[in-house]
């Protein structure tokens, strides 16, 4: 935990410095989650402070302290979960932001100035955005959640409202079409 | 030995959580999520407010089709009343015909 049971306490009974404590201790890994899920950077804050938001209006409701981690991880991935659905990937966004990550990478494989460690990063950044610029929106925030976010199966049937076959079904067509857009990135050059 | 594509999805996936597992919040991080948290607050007497907005608009539309179905009702009842009142008249005057013919019938036998 990285804030004390008591801080939490406080905060759910409206103590506002405590909840600035909660905040403060919990929003990298918050914005990292957000991070990862989302893609690029452009609304990862915005998604952030939503999760923030929805916690400060639903603490109260939280009887188990010790779940407190867990519990925020779930509102995390929900909250982005409804922004990715409601949000309609527009292709030329993805795109746009896809080619400035090639083209970091371009540059500093050219220029040779960045270091070997950040370059893998970002062309790993830019090949996961590129194969998941190529698959459907379906696909892409259930293989995120299960092989980015790392939920388990029961995670996910909360979330889906699936049976659990149904679930496993899904996940191996969308792994499947992955590989094949995987394959087909390969092929065009593009990675 | 070729890799196993499987494997290298995998491999590809946890590069893509190791590479994106940083992201520092701007400076007004914090007074924006205030900001925030305040227009809920001020917005959220608005949900209970929706709520019976709906369950209004919901009770006067079903008042509405209530009384269209009895507008219905009562633009068909005075036909029947009317038709009613027809017949009624009708055996009304064969009883005041059957009367007077009685009636007549008594005079003459006096």
């Amino acid at each position: 935990m990285l804030v004390e049971l008591e801080t939490i306490q406080r905060a759910q009974s409206g103590d506002e410095a405590a909840f600035n404590q909660i905040v403060q201790a919990y929003r990298k890994r918050i914005l990292g989650t957000v991070y990862r899920l989302i893609g690029h950077p452009g609304d990862v804050e915005d998604v952030s402070q939503d999760v923030f938001v929805r916690l400060y209006h639903s603490l109260s409701q939280l009887r188990s302290l010790e779940v407190f981690e867990c519990w925020l991880h779930r509102l995390t991935v929900n909250t982005t979960y409804d922004y990715l659905r409601k949000k309609r990937r527009s292709t030329a966004i993805t795109m746009a932001d896809l080619s400035d990550e090639q083209l970091v990478v371009a540059d500093a494989v050219e220029g040779g100035k960045q270091h070997g460690e950040e370059l893998r990063q970002q062309e790993a950044r830019a090949t996961v955005q590129a194969l998941l610029g190529r698959i459907s929106e379906e696909d892409r925030i259930l293989l995120l959640l299960r092989e980015v976010e790392g939920l388990s199966l029961k995670e996910l049937n909360e979330i889906y409202d699936i049976k659990e076959n149904a679930l496993k079904v899904r996940l191996f067509r969308a792994r499947k079409r992955a590989l094949k857009e995987l394959e087909r990135l390969r092929a065009d050059g593009e990675i | 030995m070729i890799p196993d594509p499987e494997h290298k999805l995998d491999q590809l996936f946890k590069a893509y959580r190791q590479a994106c597992a940083d992201f520092e919040p701007s400076a007004d991080f914090m007074p924006v999520l205030w900001a925030k948290i305040e227009a809920a607050g001020t917005m959220s007497w608005l949900v209970p407010m929706r709520i019976w907005a709906t369950r209004l608009a919901a009770a006067a539309s079903l008042a509405a089709a209530v009384l269209i179905v009895s507008l219905g009702f009562m633009q068909r009842a005075p036909e029947d009343l009317l038709e009613a009142g027809y017949i009624d008249v009708l055996v009304e005057d064969a009883v005041l015909a059957s009367d007077g013919d009685l009636w007549l019938l008594g005079e003459n036998r006096q």
